[in-house]
């Protein structure tokens, strides 16, 4: 527990540092203001969403910051950190990451990305508990009363027609 | 003097139109089997509401008509039927959208609703990378049957072929048959699509699994919702960065392939399919759409190369030709953000991509825009007057031109083809003003509305959550003219008209 304790210290010491060398930006600014960041290491963070897309030694990560998600290439061995990726049963982790922007990534075919260096899970993603509104189950109820009724009445104007 | 429509109008109307209603609201039976697979519990409460909503809606509609006799459709009833059956769709269809609490207003989801029967793909989901596997395949199940149309559905099903069903039929901006009989030809649509469907989903869930790094279960799924999307030319994506999500060559390239496949007239699918394969080389529109696509992509190579917007060839392909294609195939789907056209591209590559979601595709595809048939007569006609001008007063100039058949150019052909690019216009333009009122520039305005009336669904920032109720309104409107091609909109027009001020 506190050699896990130490890691964590270290690593948020090791963020903050490189804090001050890169600049944190928001999706939004990165995307607006591309050409300013390109090639610029950069610190970003948000939630990853979707799924972890495996390539090979590396993997692709989108994270999203509440404006934009923004694909993340990250080393196969930072990517293993991520356990929840964010989905309708599931919140992904928050993570914060350091890395190098792109405005035209010519490695990857001229896409906006961030080639990360280095990733820290802030908080772990969990299960989402679905919340069934008792409303819903009542209006589905009055409808279908009312789908019986109007079958009913349909039947009944068949049967008075065929006589 | 204006007529009043009577009663048995009234009925002949609403009993079709509770048909479609009938076979639209079926359909929901298909999210919510998508939802049990994926173990999701509230979607399948929200769209058992959807379902039982728009039967009881369909029943009370053929309830109140209470037709003894087959009843005979007339023009107007027919147009009446569709742009009102689009309406109620759209409303019913918004329902299960707008109970998953991913929509800030019903208008907001009756906006997707509109734009995913249209075929067009803007969207004002909110936290899309959320929402349930049920809703997002029903956002993409709405492409499709918008796309093959929602009167196909019910053509299919529940309506007995006939001229009636023809009227029908070309009320949803269809007017050329592909089998002598309309219930045929609809049967022909569906067999056709949902072969693709197989094929396709198969082949970008491959290509989603082994070369993009989807797991196998979301691979199968997002192929099936992409496949959607793509040969019905909407634009819809299960996520929120739409294709830039997968970063992937592979499945960016297998996605153009659909939807260009989507993007062909199906009259000329019946012909690939009975073996005239040369057929799709001598019709007149696949020869305008490539002709076309050469033109609006050496324009935007050009501007995008000169400002050094892509370093590489590759990255002028995957997001300029990309983009081009997705507009000029009226689909939608992005490589690039939204922010991106107006901060990156030069105003030449904007003005290209512009005009390529303004044009479209095929007649009789799920496209929207003014479509390549139009322009290529109307190019046609050009050339013969120029060529009139050139030879002796005495010489008869006479243009052949090659659709589904050889046929002769004549002036009835051309006007027609000439109004309807200019009813086209007419609402882009307004669409551009409503947008300039609301207080956004004008590029991005023209961009905008050109996406919305063309059904193409690329955004420039516009479309958001934020932006003016009357906008979204205005939008819906042109979606919904744009893909109807505007007759059965005025007819439901006239027929309110009448309604009112007949006699």
């Amino acid at each position: 527990m506190k050699r896990r304790l130490g890691f964590c210290l270290a690593a948020v010491v090791i963020f903050l540092a490189m804090g001050r060398l890169c600049q944190a930006a928001s999706s939004q600014e990165l995307i607006a203001e591309a050409k300013l960041f390109d090639g610029a290491h950069v610190l970003y963070g948000g939630e990853v969403i979707g799924e972890v897309l495996r390539r090979g030694d590396h993997a692709w990560i989108n994270v999203y910051d509440g404006d934009n998600a923004i694909g993340v290439w990250v080393p196969a061995v930072l990517a293993e950190k991520i356990e929840h990726a964010g989905s309708y049963k599931c919140s992904g982790d928050r993570i914060r990451l350091h890395g190098i922007f792109h405005r035209a990534c010519p490695e990857h075919g001229g896409g906006l990305d961030i080639h990360a260096q280095d990733l820290l899970v802030v908080e772990p993603g969990q299960q989402i508990i679905e919340d069934l509104d008792d409303r819903k189950i009542l209006v589905l109820a009055v409808l279908l009363g009312v789908l019986i009724c109007l079958l009913m009445v349909r039947i009944f104007l068949k049967k008075r027609a065929r006589k | 003097m204006i007529l009043k429509p009577q009663t048995l109008d009234i009925r002949i109307i609403l009993h079709f139109l509770g048909k479609i209603i009938l076979g639209f609201g079926m359909m929901m039976v298909l999210p919510v089997a998508v939802s049990v697979m994926f173990g999701e519990t509230v979607p399948v409460v929200d769209f058992a509401i959807g379902l039982i909503a728009s039967i009881s809606t369909g029943v009370l509609c053929i309830l109140v008509a209470r037709l003894d006799k087959h009843p005979e459709m007339n023009w107007m009833h027919g147009m009446v039927v569709v742009s009102l059956g689009w309406l109620v769709c759209m409303v019913l269809g918004a329902i299960p959208l707008y109970l998953s609490g991913h929509w800030k207003t019903f208008l907001d989801a009756c906006f997707e609703s509109m734009s995913a029967l249209a075929t067009t793909g803007l969207s004002l989901v909110q936290d899309l990378d959320h929402l349930s596997h049920g809703a997002n395949f029903w956002r993409h199940l709405m492409m499709f049957l918008g796309g093959q149309g929602i009167v196909v559905v019910a053509l299919s099903f529940l309506v007995k072929g006939g001229a009636g069903a023809f009227r029908m039929y070309v009320g949803e901006g269809r007017d050329e048959k592909i089998l002598p009989n309309v219930a045929e030809t609809a049967k022909f649509i569906w067999l056709v699509s949902l072969v693709y469907f197989v094929v396709g989903t198969l082949l970008l869930a491959l290509c989603g699994h082994l070369s993009a790094g989807l797991s196998l279960r979301e691979a199968v799924f997002h192929g099936a919702c992409i496949f959607m999307a793509a040969f019905d030319t909407g634009g819809f994506s299960p996520q929120s960065q739409s294709i830039i999500y997968y970063q992937d060559g592979l499945f960016e390239f297998g996605t153009i392939i659909v939807m260009v496949w989507g993007a062909i007239n199906f009259n000329l699918h019946y012909a690939i399919w009975n073996g005239k394969r040369k057929e799709l080389w001598k019709d007149i529109e696949v020869r305008t759409f490539v002709i076309t696509l050469g033109l609006v992509t050496l324009l935007a190579a050009a501007a995008l190369a000169k400002g050094h917007v892509y370093g590489t060839i590759i990255g002028l392909v995957r997001r300029g030709l990309y983009q081009i294609i997705s507009a000029h195939t009226t689909t939608g789907f992005s490589t690039i953000y939204s922010p991106q056209f107006i901060l990156e591209w030069k105003s030449l590559a904007l003005l290209a991509i512009i005009v390529a979601m303004g044009m479209g595709a095929s007649i009789c595809s799920t496209t929207g825009g003014i479509k390549m048939l139009r322009i290529g007569l109307i190019a046609k006609a050009f050339r013969e007057d120029v060529k009139r001008f050139l030879m002796s007063d005495s010489s008869v100039v006479s243009t052949k031109f090659h659709h589904l058949k050889d046929m002769f150019l004549d002036d009835k052909l051309v006007r027609s083809a000439a109004l309807m690019t200019i009813a086209y216009v007419l609402v882009y333009l307004f669409g551009t003003a409503a947008a300039c009122f609301a207080g956004y520039p004008l590029l991005e305005s023209l961009f905008e509305s050109t996406s919305a009336a063309g059904n193409v669904g690329l955004s420039c920032g516009i479309t958001q959550v934020g932006m003016p109720v009357f906008l979204k309104v205005v939008y819906i409107i042109q979606m919904w003219a744009g893909r109807l091609e505007f007759v059965s909109v005025l007819v439901l027009g006239g027929f309110i008209v009448s309604c009112i001020r007949g006699k």
